[in-house]
């Protein structure tokens, strides 16, 4: 099993990290139970991919990831994808666990979707999508070589 | 959009208009009354109408972005045409709308591009974006994709028709692109073919084709309306040209064949239909290189005018001897056939040629077909020719021609396009025997005409073209090509083996010269380190064109008993082919 890159890890956890600050902000009350931010991310993917990969096209990835993610960390492997290409049961997952190991395995699930992305269409195209997704993500390179290097 | 014209065209009056016609701005000026004023050249107004009818309308042109197929479509695409692209799986269709797409989609003129059910498109942007046309930097703004997949899996045809308007009204586009288009199609006819459909169960039945060809109409109604040029790209047999309502409401319909002739794969497009235009008619060879596809239309080189201009110029050979015999050089613009045996020097005399030629400034372009330039460019540096540092300098091009399944198109294309990067005034083939092995079999059949359209080619730029060509040795007559072409030749040289007093001696003749008189003295050679020496007349013998000669006064050379070595080379020498016999 291949490596996930650094680089991907790098902004899987700038994504995750933006999307549990806009829960935080969006949510109503503090009993409401947030969107788990790795969710968020795959959904945002997922509205930008379906226009030219349709929906059996990023469910494919999504499912692909999360095979991909479940062998290092196989508590993930109850999160499967719905018809629709969403995630499904995560926050079941991740939900009571300890904070730290919640948010190692949605940066193993967005790292290895990303991962995923560069492998099939390439460095550029990902970047594309995340900026398509995160149009507010601040201009400069989202991932680094020298990050894949370290 | 980047229509093929200059801004005024663009304003709906072209330079030609105003120029000839003084016509009312904003009416279609007729550019000399020809479709063919589109020359399909840069900035050259390209717009088509009527002479006789100053208010037609003005249907401008677009860039295809494919080399050479805005030549084959007479000057560009016509803007806001329906078009369907055509072909087996395989041959270049989504490429060719890729590279149409990218050609002309601006952010404020995006390119739509739906992909139903054919290839995933992910894959296809894997693979697309190794084509250097493909810029990543345009996707989402100026190029947008949309996946209909799913809504052609759930949702009858009206919807997807519907989904189509809905997203090009939104966007807007310059370029709509529908891959595949054949999948819609398909959905219509089981539509009307599935149980309780009242359809009547045939894929010809009237309800599906009636619907079927609703769709496409409104379709193609629409998307004109919304000014976009579009596409319909799908995998059709020749055999469904006829019954296929889609063919009958398309303005433009290309064809894209792949064919397997022996170990080779030749691609041709062929332009079946292209309302309003004047097109090039008939097979035109492409080949998909890393730039996409690139057209070679068959007329290439034969139609543009004529670069040639009268000269009396003659140029050096860089033998002077042979200058001689030549009554001072070759004329400029000529055609020359140097045929000989293997091994008998023609390869060095074409070096002579365009060494001679860089020297005065002179560039030039060898087109090798048997070794690799560096090996030619090896050998001649070892005789003293500075061939290398003509190359570094851009003063001369050796270029390699051996893929085995070239087109005469293309191989013609490659000469003429090195010939105008040096600009070069002299050119060497090298050698004819090669260029045959290097065509594609199905184009060695029409190999006299392969040559007709290369030299023409060539000869119309105003370049002088040294061609060498191996000719079987026999020892009874003197062939000079074993392809009849010599028609094609301006001035024939010939190289030939002879065996005298117990020695294999080479020497040449010049057979034939268009331009003015020639020697007729058949003279020793040597090739020495330095190239080639002519060296005297051969006196006092008789016969020397078959290569047994015998002393005057001797009796008939055919009646001799064979030279020791002209006895070792006639039992190797074979028949085959053999070119006109002077003897």
């Amino acid at each position: 099993m291949a490596a996930i890159s650094p680089a991907s890890r790098s902004l899987a956890r700038r994504l995750l990290a933006i999307e549990l600050s806009r829960a935080r902000k969006s949510s109503a009350s503090p009993a409401e139970v947030p969107v788990p931010p790795a969710a968020r991310v795959c959904d945002k993917l997922r509205a930008v991919l379906i226009t030219f990969a349709g929906v059996a096209g990023f469910r494919s990835l999504l499912t692909r990831a999360l095979t991909l993610a479940a062998a290092r960390a196989p508590e993930l492997k109850g999160v499967t994808a719905n018809p629709d290409a969403s995630l499904a049961g995560l926050d079941g997952v991740i939900g009571g666990k300890k904070k730290a190991a919640a948010q190692e395995w949605e940066e193993v699930l967005v790292a290895q979707l990303l991962d995923l992305l560069v492998m099939f269409v390439g460095e550029g195209l990902m970047h594309q999508m995340v900026r398509q997704a995160w149009p507010d993500l601040p201009v400069g390179p989202l991932r680094s070589k020298t990050e894949d290097k370290s | 959009m980047k229509p093929n014209t200059t801004p005024n065209a663009a304003s709906g009056t072209t330079k030609a208009a105003r120029g000839s016609r003084g016509s009312a701005s904003g009416k279609a000026g007729a550019a000399s009354g020809k479709t063919g004023a589109a020359s399909g050249k840069t900035g050259t107004p390209s717009v088509m109408a009527s002479a006789s009818a100053r208010s037609n309308v003005v249907i401008r042109k677009i860039k295809t972005g494919v080399a050479g197929l805005d030549e084959v479509l007479g000057g560009g695409l016509p803007e806001f045409s329906f078009n369907i692209i055509a072909g087996s799986p395989g041959c270049g269709k989504t490429t060719l709308a890729h590279q149409i797409m990218f050609e002309n989609a601006t952010p404020q003129k995006p390119a739509l591009y739906f992909t139903v059910l054919g290839e995933p498109p992910i894959k296809m942007l894997r693979y697309q974006q190794q084509f250097s046309f493909f810029d990543q930097a345009k996707l989402d703004k100026s190029v947008r994709f949309v996946n209909l997949s799913d809504m052609v899996l759930r949702s009858d045809l009206g919807a997807v028709l519907a989904e189509i308007i809905k997203v090009v009204e939104e966007v807007g586009p310059s370029v709509v692109v529908v891959d595949s288009f054949r999948t819609v199609v398909r959905k219509a006819q089981s539509m009307n073919n599935g149980p309780g459909s009242g359809g009547s169960g045939g894929s010809g039945g009237s309800g599906g084709e009636v619907e079927l060809q609703g769709f496409v109409q409104t379709l193609a109604l629409h998307l004109t309306s919304w000014q976009a040029t579009t596409f319909l790209i799908g995998e059709y047999t020749d055999g469904e040209l006829r019954d296929n309502p889609v063919f009958t409401v398309a303005d433009g319909l290309f064809w894209l064949y792949q064919s397997t002739e022996r170990n080779s794969i030749v691609r041709k497009l062929q332009v079946m239909k292209c309302r309003g235009q004047e097109t090039v008619p008939g097979l035109h060879t492409f080949r998909t290189t890393g730039d996409g596809l690139q057209v070679f239309p068959r007329t290439f080189g034969l139609t543009a005018p004529s670069d040639k201009k009268r000269s009396t110029h003659r140029h050096s050979t860089g033998v002077p001897e042979l200058d001689t015999m030549l009554g001072g050089g070759i004329a400029a613009g000529q055609s020359v056939l140097l045929a000989g045996p293997s091994g008998s020097g023609k390869t060095i005399l074409g070096t002579h040629f365009i060494a001679e030629g860089l020297k005065t400034g002179e560039p030039g372009v060898i087109a090798v077909f048997e070794e690799l330039p560096n090996q030619y460019v090896a050998r001649a540096t070892k005789m003293g020719f500075k061939l290398d540092e003509a190359r570094k300098n851009g003063t001369l091009e050796v270029i390699y021609l051996r893929p085995l399944d070239l087109s005469v198109d293309e191989t013609v294309n490659e000469i003429v396009t090195a010939v105008k990067r040096v600009k070069a005034k002299r050119v060497v083939i090298d050698s004819l025997v090669g260029f045959e092995l290097a065509l594609a079999p199905g184009f060695r059949a029409d190999f006299r005409e392969s040559l007709y359209r290369m030299i023409v080619a060539l000869t119309r730029l105003g370049v002088t073209v040294i061609s060498t060509v191996e000719v079987e040795e026999d020892f009874t007559s003197l062939g000079l090509s074993n392809y009849a072409i010599s028609f094609l030749s301006d001035t024939i040289i010939r190289l030939r083996y002879v065996s005298l007093d117990g020695q294999l001696r080479r020497m040449l003749m010049v057979v034939k010269m268009r331009s003015g008189k020639h020697s007729i003295d058949t003279r020793e050679y040597e090739i020495t380190s330095k190239g080639v020496v002519i060296g005297e007349r051969l006196r006092g013998y008789q016969a020397l064109t078959t290569g047994i000669p015998g002393p005057w006064g001797w009796g008939p050379a055919r009646d001799a008993g064979p030279t020791e070595g002209a006895s070792r080379r006639g039992q190797g020498a074979s028949r085959r082919g053999r070119g006109r016999d002077l003897e």
